[in-house]
């Protein structure tokens, strides 16, 4: 008997995830596909995950506002959370499947000085939220056992 | 005429093959041979490819999703797509257990370079030093592969490091990002070439820039990274079909080498063979014998003749490949511009360094990024998602990156011998060490790199240059080098073994040095100077 109350809530959390990244609506084949993903990977399935993989993932759920904190946090201390995945496999079909892979077609209007500006902005916006998120997440990170760290790069 | 059994049908193997085909010996090619897939709307862009698949996500990421490049993945900025996977799938029977190298092989038809990105540089007198034979010898070879497949070029300022041979094509039309790099190097020509050593030209690659026989010219539908739909990018399939044209010409897919058997006075009588995933054994008899399996199958093969025949397990040292480091960057030029998806994929522009006596000459290959899958790259920003997806929407125009590669020599702490797992797998053993001062020689090449690609415009964000993993390149070489010693597991000029007369290596097995350049142009070139001066 297929979950179906699973499958409403991850076809709810794949349009909310796509609204929060891109702006975009997801159509049914995204939706599809989303669902044959979580199906083939059982990792993906956040009942299956360590407690602080599913808090994250209620977090992003539950607003916007949760989605962005819960982005910012583990762009820096948790790339390898669970949520991360799941939002990179959803990239990975909006710009795999046509009409969503338009939009990372085409540039942001504005050319190079808008570029700049929202550049700045997005900076700025972006350690805003890595400090609220820092404060409000790291605590519940060390508690439920994990060990925050920053991710470094190559050379 | 002698009947040759050849053992694999890649690049090397497919053009020995044809030219002893054309000879008229008889010649039965042993392989697994994995099949290609079907290619799917042959006439559509990379663009209308999303619009037209019943299943565009299943094309993009395969059945399962595992094209799909997760945080933590080694931190490569790309994936083989799903339609190349046959090139990398091994039969059960080939196991490697491998320190400090992360080995790929190929049982498909074609071999490795049915996934390459067909650089077709000629190596110089100073790449051939530690060579039997000179640039001049492999010149008339060189110029017959490039009639074969078709290398497009220009005789530009990295002449100096690639002869220009006969035959080179016109070079393809260049993408919007990469004319513009071209454009500024000739602006600042002599800065990067007098301060640096650093050279830039077209690159040559193995792609017809018009109709040659049956294969069209680039139509630049921009699938170059899930192959070439039409053929205009060349891979050795194109090759083994040719073969086919041959009723002297046998091929025997669907099996799997596991040793040669050698008879009395140190020849080889057959190839004992089993179907690819188990089965009874057979033995294929011939006249004489060639390896072509690629310089891991070819050595596991030769080991396990040599333990058969002697009971001796034997280490074959010096394995090379090449150390290549990714150097992402940003041209600023280009910002907020759109990109070009209906162009060439693959790199277009080369690089030529001078480093002297810190790495020799070092090569590299310049790729602007079009239609490259893109959520590998935006996971690698600093920043979160959301911003990640949006800045790169306006800079993908202007993003690309520089696979710069290194020479390796031979050396004896590297090699291959066969072995087991801690499971009790009989396997591959690979063992390999970087050289010393490795680590300073790649940085003073990147400080070279990074200066350029300042010269020329272009923004290197700190931290995100790669050095991917040895065996990565999959330049494999040198397990069993040409010498004139006549030691034992070395081959001699001719690349026959110095153990049995009848059996020859047309791959990387017997290359005594590995330059920085591609390799498969050589070992093609190589291939055909065997077939001429052994039959």
């Amino acid at each position: 008997m297929p979950d179906v109350r699973g499958l409403v809530d991850l076809d709810r959390e794949c349009a909310g995830f796509a609204r929060y990244l891109t702006g975009l609506s997801v159509t049914d084949y995204v939706l599809e596909k989303y669902r044959d993903a979580h199906a083939r990977h059982p990792d993906l399935d956040a009942r299956q995950s360590p407690t602080f993989d599913r808090w994250l993932i209620s977090i992003a759920r539950a607003h916007p506002l949760g989605t962005w904190l819960a982005d910012t946090y583990t762009a820096v201390f948790f790339k390898q959370a669970l949520v991360r995945r799941k939002w990179i496999l959803l990239v990975a079909i909006l710009e795999s499947t046509a009409p969503t892979a338009e939009l990372f077609d085409v540039p942001e209007p504005g050319g190079r000085a808008a570029f700049v500006v929202r550049l700045g902005w997005r900076g700025l916006a972006f350690l805003l939220g890595l400090g609220v998120s820092s404060i409000l997440f790291m605590p519940v990170h060390v508690v439920f056992g994990a060990v925050p760290r920053g991710d470094a790069g190559g050379h | 005429m002698d009947r040759i059994v050849i053992v694999g049908s890649g690049a090397s193997g497919v053009h020995f093959a044809l030219s002893v085909l054309q000879k008229g010996y008889d010649v039965v090619m042993l392989d697994v041979g994995r099949v290609k897939p079907p290619v799917l709307n042959p006439r559509d862009t990379f663009v209308e490819l999303k619009h037209s698949l019943e299943d565009p996500v299943r094309y993009f990421l395969g059945e399962d999703y595992e094209a799909v490049v997760y945080p933590g993945s080694a931190g490569e900025y790309y994936g083989f797509p799903p339609n190349k996977s046959y090139v990398f799938a091994r039969p059960r029977a080939f196991v490697t257990d491998a320190k400090g190298f992360e080995p790929l092989s190929s049982f498909a038809q074609g071999g490795l370079a049915e996934a390459w990105t067909g650089g077709a540089y000629p190596l110089n007198d100073a790449d051939l030093a530690e060579f039997p034979f000179s640039f001049r010898d492999l010149e008339p070879h060189y110029v017959e592969v490039a009639r074969r497949i078709g290398v497009t070029g220009a005789a530009d300022d990295l002449a100096r490091f690639f002869p220009v041979h006969a035959g080179l094509m016109e070079p393809l039309r260049l993408d919007r990002h990469s004319a513009l790099l071209l454009e500024r190097y000739g602006r600042r020509r002599r800065d990067l070439n007098e301060d640096l050593g650093c050279y830039l030209g077209r690159s040559r690659v193995a792609t017809l820039s018009s109709d040659r026989d049956d294969r069209p010219g680039c139509s630049y539908l921009g699938r170059c990274l899930w192959g070439c739909p039409t053929g205009s990018l060349y891979t050795p399939l194109a090759t083994l079909n040719q073969c086919h044209q041959y009723p002297n010409f046998t091929y025997r897919s669907n099996v799997y080498v596991r040793h040669l058997r050698i008879a009395q006075g140190r020849r080889v009588a057959s190839a004992v063979i089993t179907r690819h995933n188990g089965g009874e054994t057979e033995e294929v008899t011939g006249d004489r014998f060639v390896l072509a399996a690629g310089t891991l199958s070819s050595s596991r093969i030769y080991m396990r003749t040599h333990q058969q025949e002697t009971g001796e397990t034997i280490r074959l040292r010096g394995l090379m490949d090449n150390r290549q480091v990714l150097v992402p960057f940003l041209n600023l030029a280009l910002v907020g511009r759109p990109y070009d998806p209906d162009s060439y994929q693959y790199h277009q522009i080369a690089v030529g360094i001078d480093t002297a006596d810190l790495a020799g000459y070092v090569h590299g290959q310049i790729t602007t990024l079009k239609t490259a899958l893109i959520h590998p790259i935006v996971q690698n920003l600093p920043v979160d998602l959301r911003t990640a997806l949006a800045l790169f929407r306006s800079a993908r125009a202007g993003l690309g990156v520089v696979n710069v590669n290194f020479r390796d020599t031979r050396r004896q702490e590297n090699f291959v011998t066969l072995g087991q797992t801690p499971g009790g797998e009989s396997a591959l053993l690979i063992h390999y060490a970087p050289p010393a001062g490795e680590a300073r020689a790649i940085a003073q090449v990147l400080k070279i790199v990074n200066s350029a690609l300042r010269r020329l415009g272009c923004h290197v964000p700190p931290g995100l240059s790669h050095v991917r993993p040895m065996g990565a390149s999959v330049h494999y070489a040198g397990t069993i080098p040409m010498s004139t010693t006549g030691d034992p597991h070395t081959a001699l000029t001719d690349c026959r073994s110095a153990q049995y007369s009848n059996l020859q290596f047309v791959d990387g097995t017997t290359f005594p040095a590995l330059p920085a350049k591609n390799l498969t142009f050589s070992l093609m070139a190589n291939a055909l100077r065997v077939a001429a001066c052994s039959f």
